[in-house]
């Protein structure tokens, strides 16, 4: 048979072939569809859903990564500089009424770059509401810039100090909401910030002969690691002291008798114990029963095991690069605050005829920098707390980075000194009868040594048993003095001896003095004070944020002085190295040398910071809470 | 007219058609086509069914674990209590959790997932019971050291799965929890590492009865479910029981970057 004719044949069975093909692949089809569409359907739902989640964690994320670069930013509220288009308000403008999903601005989720490359953007987006704290009772609650402490951050309740931002993440139809709980923590969180609770290693000098150079340095260790001999500036809290606010040491507190700390169970009271997980991070001192360590905790009393370290971050250095060119002195600076303008006073030199350093530069109505930050740059020789003349315009000092600081400001400022910050009068800003900060303005005194208040009393020392010599040298913690009138005139059985205080130790012979307990109070009111312009301050007053980065806030020659000049009212918060606590020698509650303290928390300071204020090494505000806005 | 009767007549008077033996043979094909095409008709109406079930339970099982796990995502409340707490095992997770837009939330609740192994004709189960605090007053404040007291009998119990059974990865079953920590200063140092890395999570997970101890519970930062949910019915032979379905998710619990320096827990702020 031909082809052509086998191809025109119509017998066969491929009808029924494909008839068959046919039935089984609908079949198989059928079943596929089945099958795709349900499980399509359930694992696009699925990962839209965790698209969305994830968006909404990059939403808290964006602004966590905003708030840990300006500590501020919550302050600017849904217009920060540059804008994030993510921002929204939680309620329409003047309304208490929500705003509905669609009605918010979004952003694209940004994956991040890897390796220099620019990744493409998701489809998943993220809106940010700023929820206004159930405190504030406008009317129409908002993030409101001029009014933000009340508008956003709880001001009572166990949340307070918090504020709330809530994020919405969108996928492919579905929504996640977040809501994200900040709360401030760095050194104005508290009241009184410590690393050590024991005194500065420089407060010891120079180590004696024999020792190696760290005999004194090794007391920079936590409480069960110190050397014994470090136990002489051990600080500890007594009965009739209060704290008043929160406090965060990270050593082991010294406690005698019944001091109270915080102010009510808002305030968290975090002792450290030096790492240790264990104990209650409390102790009697030597000489102090435990049945007589029975603090009373106010606030609450945060263990050990619960205390989260906040480390400093190793200088202040940073904040040069901030500051304006104009505002970057060097040098011996002197700044006097009056408002909405300061009088400079630098570059100081030497006059020969008051034996004292004088500015040859005086500037008057400085404007605040733009930045809100000052620094005064230069390194100098270790500072000794104790001495005849603590170092007040002192020849030799003029490169030092000393700025001297008082007056009275309406304009939030952060002062930074690359050595000392030296309070020489009062400094303060615009307060209610009650004496509570009015305005908005916060101050910020930063130091990479120490903050010091003024107190230039003279110290007479003993005449050893020797006698007074006629010529030599006295060191006494770690400063070496020139010996030159062998025995005072108007203090019998005293020795004299210069002002002038060598900052290197000397060659030739040098005699330790036996006894030196003795201070000239003659000087004290100021008025006869050999050491113009710095007069001894009687209850002074300081509003101000405080931070001694490597060292501590610290009264000079606290020591010494009768103590008739009052307690130091300190309305802000305290932070340093070492304890803070190096104002006077107390007998029981009673100040015998330098001042007392009346240290009193500002409870702005919970969500705002002098500008450009340093913070720990990690972020600042950080999230304590995040959860689902509706229950799943 | 006359056409049609011609045409009827010739037809009749014909003797061609099919023989008894091609008509037999017909019947034959057709009946065994039509055995098969009931056969395949059958098969596709079972395979539908056994779909369905397996994209029902797929949808009831990725249900209850989208529910654990949201509440596992919603479980950092209180940077001073852990989420998972003493007595969670291999088979059962007791966590703390709330949902809430509010400053202070006013509904912590102490979850119970618990896991009944298949035994038998009895299938395994999937339960959530539910325990809210004894006192309310003292909730939710920040950086405080609070311990959380819950009812003794759960408020709620809803059973989140039937037929649930562990999973296998390479012939190992899989436990339904497994709960990993961060390393710690004690731990044998990962290969390339000179200091402990505090920041990595430790590979191995914690022990069922290490969790005993209220340290080991805290320590948690990490949580793994795992599951296979399988459906309803008898289960056949075909397609190698690819009914049943393996699940798994994971959640972390943290609200800050681990520290490299410092040993690190769960739901920490910066350290």
């Amino acid at each position: 048979m031909s082809l052509r004719a086998r191809v025109r044949r119509e017998d066969g069975v491929t009808l029924l072939v494909a008839l068959g093909v046919t039935f089984v692949t609908g079949v198989l089809l059928v079943a596929v569809f089945a099958s795709s569409r349900g499980e399509l359907h359930l694992t696009a739902t699925d990962t839209a859903a965790k698209k969305a989640y994830y968006a909404a964690e990059a939403g808290i994320q964006d602004y966590e990564f905003h708030i840990t670069q300006d500590g501020n930013y919550l302050s600017y509220c849904t217009e920060p500089t540059p804008a994030n288009p993510a921002l929204n308000q939680y309620y329409k403008e003047n309304t208490k009424e929500a705003l509905k999903t669609s009605e918010l601005k979004t952003v694209e989720v940004s994956p991040a770059a890897e390796n220099g490359e620019t990744l493409p953007k998701t489809e998943e987006f993220y809106a940010l509401r700023l929820l206004p704290a159930e405190s504030d009772k406008e009317k129409y609650p908002k993030c409101n810039r001029t009014n933000l402490v009340e508008s956003m951050v709880e001001e009572k309740g166990p949340t307070t100090g918090s504020f709330r931002v809530m994020s919405t993440g969108f996928s492919d139809g579905e929504t996640r909401t977040l809501v994200a709980t900040f709360h401030n923590v760095n050194f104005v969180s508290f009241v009184w910030y410590s690393v050590y609770e024991t005194g500065d290693p420089s407060l010891y000098g120079e180590a004696p002969s024999g020792q190696p150079a760290t005999y004194w340095s090794e007391c920079e260790k936590f409480y069960n690691l110190r050397p014994k001999r470090c136990e002489v500036f051990n600080n500890y809290f007594i009965t009739g002291e209060s704290v008043n606010g929160p406090m965060h040491t990270q050593d082991h507190v010294g406690i005698c008798g019944k001091p109270i700390f915080g102010r009510s169970s808002t305030d968290n009271i975090e002792f450290g114990n030096g790492g240790s997980s264990v104990g209650e991070g409390y102790s009697g001192e030597t000489g102090c029963k435990e049945s007589e360590v029975t603090p009373e905790f106010k606030g609450t009393h945060i263990t050990p095991a619960k205390v989260s370290a906040i480390t400093p971050p190793p200088g202040d250095e940073e904040l040069q690069h901030i500051v304006e060119p104009a505002y970057d002195y060097q040098g011996m600076t002197e700044i006097v605050l009056e408002g909405n303008t300061m009088t400079v006073k630098k570059d100081y030199a030497y006059n020969a005829s008051t034996e004292k350093l004088e500015p040859t530069v005086v500037t008057k109505n400085v404007g605040y920098p733009p930045s809100g930050v000052i620094y005064v740059a230069g390194n100098c020789l270790p500072y000794s707390p104790f001495g005849p003349t603590p170092g007040y315009y002192e020849k030799g000092t003029e490169s030092c980075g000393d700025v001297y600081v008082r007056g009275k400001y309406y304009t939030s400022l952060t002062i930074a000194a690359q050595n000392d910050v030296i309070i020489d009068g009062n400094i303060t800003t615009e307060t209610n009868s009650e004496g509570i900060p009015s305005g908005n303005a916060l101050l910020g005194l930063v130091a990479n040594n120490f903050v010091r208040v003024a107190h230039p009393v003279e110290k007479l020392y003993k005449k050893p048993s020797g006698g007074c010599k006629n010529e030599g040298y006295v060191s006494f913690r770690g400063t070496t003095y020139k010996i030159q009138d062998p025995e005072s005139a108007t203090h019998p059985g005293y020795c004299e001896y210069t002002n002038e205080a060598y900052k290197v130790k000397p060659s030739g012979s040098v005699t330790e003095w036996e006894a030196i307990d003795a201070c000239d109070t003659t000087n004290e009111t100021g008025s006869t004070h050999p050491l113009e312009p710095v007069e001894d301050l009687k209850e002074p007053v300081i509003y101000a944020a405080v931070l001694a980065l490597k060292h501590s806030f610290i009264v000079d020659n606290f020591d010494c002085g009768s103590p008739s000049l009052g307690n130091i009212k300190l309305y802000g918060a305290i932070a340093g190295l070492f304890t803070n606590g190096m104002t006077g020698v107390f007998s029981g509650k009673t100040a015998v040398h330098g001042y007392g303290y009346n240290l009193i928390y500002d409870n702005r300071l919970q969500i705002e910071e002098p500008p450009h204020f340093l913070n720990p090494i990690q972020a600042a505000w950080q999230i304590q809470r995040q959860t689902l806005l509706t229950e799943p | 007219m006359s056409t049609l009767r011609t045409t009827v007549r010739r037809i009749s008077s014909q003797e061609r058609g099919f023989t008894l033996m091609e008509l037999v043979i017909a019947m034959a094909l057709g009946t065994v086509v039509s055995l098969a095409g009931l056969g395949f008709l059958e098969f596709a109406t079972s395979d539908v069914s056994r779909i369905n079930e397996r994209v029902h339970v797929d949808q009831t099982a990725r249900v209850a674990l989208e529910r654990i796990m949201l509440r596992l995502h919603t479980a950092c409340l209180v940077t001073s209590v852990a989420p998972i707490r003493t007595g969670s095992n291999e088979n059962e997770m007791k966590f703390i959790s709330a949902a809430g837009g509010e400053a202070a939330l006013s509904k912590l609740q102490l979850h119970e997932i618990v896991f009944t192994k298949p035994s038998g004709s009895k299938k395994g189960t999937l339960v959530e019971n539910i325990y809210e605090p004894t006192k309310s007053s003292e909730l939710y404040e920040f950086g405080k050291s609070r311990e959380y007291t819950f009812s003794a009998k759960p408020v709620s119990t809803v059973k989140l799965l039937t037929g649930v059974k562990n999973s296998e990865r390479s012939g190992e079953t899989l436990p339904l929890f497994r709960y990993y920590r961060y390393y710690r200063s004690t731990d044998p140092l990962p290969t390339g590492y000179t200091a402990t890395p505090y920041q990595l999570l430790y590979p191995t997970p914690l022990a069922s009865s290490s969790l005993e101890k209220a340290e080991e519970a805290e320590s948690v930062v990490k949580v793994e479910v795992h599951f296979t949910a399988v459906p309803e019915g008898v289960e056949p032979a075909t397609f190698e029981h690819d009914r049943a379905i393996p699940l798994e998710d994971s959640a972390v619990f943290r609200n800050a970057t681990a520290s490299e320096t410092t040993p690190n827990g769960p739901c920490q702020p910066a350290n």
